[in-house]
């Protein structure tokens, strides 16, 4: 798997053993609506986006919330999106992106 | 605008249909730098998540759009501290009483020439005593103060930081941005170390995420669920940051906000916004303005605005 290249000094990136997806890949948000605190906003869900960065692997905010540990620690994405995909209405030129962080189990694979 | 799926709660306000954005930063009231200030250490020390106390806010319901943010932040806390059995709601509410009473010292008459270097008495902010947020705030930093579990002087720091410290290292970062290559090129590769190089201790707080504005690029930040951003390198967001209308608009119509804050982005040039919703945090490098050749790192700096830091503004000479 291509691994992100980091400087040579001590790094804060955390590991993302076992990651799913790599860096250019497409990615669905999964379209689900849940009870409980989750970090994916409504407006994203259901859109194409593409694996711009894997910021490594963090606790889960889903079980933070609660009081818990939030272990295993779920893989964190930073993925784009393009504006004109995401809003039917878009008025800017089609090349603008919005990014946002999404955690692995909110991404379905996309061929 | 419009998108199909049910929000989340009041907080997930993402591409809401909301009102013209107030661009002037309001600053804060010492009560709300201390709620900050608590908040902050609470949650560094691992007494509470910040997620606990999002979640805390988020499922305020009605409440959550009828008071301010540092109210909001205040209730989130004490149900949290409730929650983990540190601060149960009836101790609150004891520690809460004999707060106010400390307040209610009796009204002395002063003779009508009294003045202070000829200047009229001002009483405090509003003239009636603290307010029920900040006496909920005293009382928490009272018990957990009593409990061992915090100290007077790490509020009074954190304070102290924000006040003076925290919201000039960002255009410290990005002067030096500005003049050394070999820093600007580490920087975009892994902030963090770097920026602690520059003797900026980051406190283990967050991942920063440098991002490069070009001649073809231009980011903006925004956090549309709650106002995340990187208070250790860029202090206390301005208020607008945590508006309703600039959180719900920015994802949806970037050109026409950064319009109200008067910076105009021609089409050819792509705006990337990013959405600041999990738990990395941004810092945007603007791009150097002409006409600066030569000057120092020190003169740099200061025509470093922190809108600019978030994308709305572009730094000019």
């Amino acid at each position: 798997m291509k691994e992100q290249k980091l400087s040579n000094v001590t790094s804060t990136y955390t590991e993302a053993p076992g990651h799913l997806f790599n860096i250019g890949d497409k990615v669905k948000v999964i379209r689900s609506n849940p009870p409980g605190h989750r970090r994916t906003p409504a407006y994203i869900k259901g859109n194409d986006g593409i694996i711009e960065r894997i910021c490594g692997s963090y606790p889960n905010p889903e079980e933070l919330a609660y009081g818990f540990v939030g272990l295993p620690k779920k893989v964190l994405y930073r993925v784009s999106f393009k504006q004109v995909d995401v809003w039917a209405n878009y008025t800017g030129p089609k090349n603008d992106l919005i990014e946002m962080e999404i955690f692995e189990h909110w991404l379905s694979p996309l061929r | 605008m419009e998108h199909e799926n049910p929000r989340m709660g009041p907080h997930d306000v993402g591409g809401e249909v909301s009102g013209p954005i107030d661009v002037d930063d309001h600053g804060m009231s010492h009560w709300e730098k201390h709620a900050n200030a608590l908040r902050m250490t609470v949650s560094g020390l691992k007494l509470a998540t910040v997620d606990e106390m999002r979640r805390a806010a988020e499922n305020l319901g009605d409440r959550y759009n009828q008071i301010g943010y540092f109210e909001k932040q205040t209730e989130a806390l004490a149900i949290v501290l409730d929650e983990r059995g540190i601060i149960p709601k009836k101790m609150l509410q004891t520690e809460l009483n004999k707060v106010r009473e400390r307040f209610q010292v009796p009204i002395i008459p002063l003779p009508d020439d009294h003045d202070h270097d000829g200047k009229p008495i001002q009483e405090d902010e509003t003239g009636e005593g603290p307010n029920q947020h900040h006496c909920m705030n005293l009382a928490m930093q009272e018990i957990l103060e009593t409990k061992g579990l915090i100290k007077a002087n790490q509020i009074r720091e954190k304070i102290e930081k924000f006040d003076g410290d925290y919201p000039n290292r960002g255009a410290k970062v990005v002067a030096r941005a500005w003049v050394d290559s070999d820093f600007r090129n580490r920087l975009f590769l892994d902030a963090n170390p770097i920026i602690e190089e520059l003797g900026i201790d980051l406190e283990h707080a967050a991942r920063i995420i440098a991002l490069e504005n070009t001649t073809d690029v231009h980011n903006v930040v925004v956090c549309t669920l709650c106002s995340c951003y990187p208070r250790q390198l860029m202090g206390q967001p301005p208020t607008w940051y945590k508006s309703r209308s600039y959180r719900s608009r920015m994802v949806y119509e970037p050109r026409s906000v950064l319009k109200e804050f008067g910076t105009h982005i021609p089409d050819n040039v792509t705006i990337r916004t990013h959405d600041s919703n999990a738990d990395m945090r941004y810092i945007v490098i603007p791009m150097r303005p002409e006409n600066t050749t030569g000057w120092t790192e020190e003169k740099l700096e200061k025509i470093v605005s922190r809108d600019s830091l978030v994308g709305v503004t572009i730094p000019t000479v």
